[in-house]
């Protein structure tokens, strides 16, 4: 294990970073404003990722627009689910999560029986390879690094000067107090999830050139979520920050010592042993 | 008439809370509703802001009705609450929930005006500015939930029984705070069971029991009301 592998752990750890912060954030913000552990958040990440190979390589249009519509529209689904499913079981998360298990299995279908079961690639316009001394690292990888960090940076700036930033981190901490501020809960909800889900389809969109797709690709990333915002701290978007970078970085370096099965069984190991000592994750209020 | 509820009933599931209340209120005025633990008030309040629906009757604010309309509007039409628990932001500081306050509003000048106003009735307030809300002191907390309240400048402040927890000494600058803002042109609904406190600043009172309002009449009468004395006065 020698220096210039360390750093190469880094660079792909902090790949791993952008991803899933970018979908831990949409998982952290919907649980915070909704009050909803939504499960098939990795669905919208599946889905971004084939809006975005069926404009490229189903109808052969450029990358960049696909992205955008795919972007656009993993937003507006969760306008859509916020509205017709979540809202309904405001205030009974247990019913609202069991929906969320259910939207799983119709999402994956709903795309099986569009696209069918067989794995799917296509290739973003972000090609060659950069190098930073003897370090290299893909273009598409870098370009994950950057919009994963920007992104949040832009969310992070939202919430702390912008008047509905400020209404959301109030409804995450006392929803009645908020309502009785005038905040329209309901307006918050939907701006939550059209954000978070737009988020999951970035990482969607980018991610899904370096692998190839499948319906239940979402199922992965949905887990590394999960881990992320528990370890940051359930609900607090620095804490989903923080939680990602542990995580990618975890999963970047340990493939360096051992091999990439372990990756995850050491990063879960390391999460569990956090949480021994900080039951309410790193970022956790109280 | 600024508020006026009329035949108010409201139920939680089948279980009764609130029967056939009818209760109004003068612009300028500080109205009280009096009554033991579990007998209506908050439910009462929480109709008004539209955070329950009720079963009927009816609820005017400024000869509109209000019943039905979504919290946001009834905040906009000029109500303002400080509910029982204070339900401030903890782990957002003093300017910031004093800002969420204001959050309705668009003029600068007119916020930046009523942040001052705020700080002339609660000093205590300048000087937390940054402190988080969740670590003031329960005083502090009371005054941030009403400084926060006013903020949205309202012309109904509604609070929820404000002294509860308090210290005698801290209640009697509540009472000034509360004589101050009606000064200012404020009307104050006050749900209290602290008849001592309600006795220095409303004009009227409703006393509510299990859900009714057995009693009502200007202050003086009430005060000297045997089973008011009784009940409230300890
Ligand atoms: N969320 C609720 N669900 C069911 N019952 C409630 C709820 N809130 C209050 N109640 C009941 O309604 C009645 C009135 O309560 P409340 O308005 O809180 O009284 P007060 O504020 O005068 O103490 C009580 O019997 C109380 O148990
Ligand atoms: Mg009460």
């Amino acid at each position: 294990m020698d220096e210039i592998n360390v750093l190469q752990g880094v660079l792909n750890g902090l790949t791993c970073a952008g991803w899933y912060v970018l979908v831990a954030v949409g998982l952290s913000l919907v649980l915070s404003i909704m009050n909803i552990v939504q499960l098939s958040h990795g669905e919208i990440y599946m889905i971004g990722a084939y809006v975005v190979y069926y404009f490229c390589v189903n109808l052969g249009i450029s990358f960049y627009l696909g992205f955008v519509i795919a972007v656009l529209a993993s937003g507006l689904l969760g306008i859509v689910l916020e509205r017709v499913f979540f809202r309904p079981f405001r205030g009974k998360p247990d019913q609202a999560l069991v929906l969320s298990i259910g939207l799983i299995l119709v999402f994956q279908n709903i795309v099986l029986a569009i696209a069918g079961g067989t794995p799917k690639s296509y290739r973003s316009p972000f090609e060659g390879v950069v190098k930073i001394g003897s370090l290299a690292l893909s273009t598409e990888r870098l370009v994950i690094i950057i919009a994963g960090f920007v992104l949040i940076g832009a969310l992070f700036l939202f919430i702390r000067f912008a008047k509905n930033g400020q209404a959301m981190l109030a409804i995450s901490q006392d929803r009645e107090g908020a309502a009785l501020q005038g905040i329209n809960i309901n307006r918050l909800s939907a701006i939550a999830m059209f954000v978070g889900c737009a988020l999951a389809g970035v990482a969607g969109g980018l991610v899904g050139a370096l692998f190839t797709l499948t319906p239940t690709m979402g199922a992965t990333v949905l887990m590394k979520g999960i881990a992320v915002i528990i370890l940051g701290g359930l609900g607090s978007i620095s804490g989903a920050v923080l939680g990602g970078l542990i995580i990618g970085l975890i999963d970047g370096l340990v493939p360096v010592v051992t091999s990439s099965y372990m990756a995850s069984l050491i990063g879960f190991a390391i999460v569990i042993l956090i949480l021994l000592f900080r039951p309410r994750g790193l970022w956790g209020h109280e | 008439m600024l508020l006026s509820l009329k035949d108010v009933s409201i139920y939680y599931g089948s279980a009764m809370a609130v029967t056939e209340v009818t209760l109004s209120q003068e612009e300028g005025t500080v109205v009280s509703v009096i009554g033991a633990n579990g007998a209506g008030k908050s439910t009462t309040l929480k109709a008004i802001t539209g955070l329950v629906p009720i079963q009927s009757g009816s609820i005017e604010f400024d000869g509109r009705r209000i019943d039905g309309a979504p919290t946001d509007a009834i905040v906009k039409a000029g109500i303002a609450c400080v509910p029982e628990s204070r339900k401030l932001f903890p782990h957002m500081n003093v300017l910031s929930n004093l800002k969420l306050g204001a959050y309705l509003r668009r003029d600068k000048q007119g916020i930046e005006e009523d942040l001052e106003g705020v700080f002339v009735l609660f000093p205590r307030l300048k000087e937390r500015l940054r402190q988080k809300a969740g670590s003031l002191s329960g005083g502090e907390q009371q005054m941030l939930a009403i400084g926060r309240a006013l903020m949205s400048k309202p012309r109904l402040l509604m609070m929820d029984e404000p002294s509860l927890g308090l210290a005698p000494i801290v209640i009697d600058s509540l009472a000034e705070n509360i004589n101050e803002i009606n000064r200012r042109g404020v009307s104050v609904l006050l749900v209290e069971q602290n008849a001592g406190l309600v006795s220095r600043v409303a004009q009227r009172c409703y006393v509510l029991e299990v859900g009714r309002i057995v009693l009502e009449g200007n202050i003086n009468e009430m005060m000297s009301n045997d089973s008011v004395r009784r009940a409230f006065l300890g």
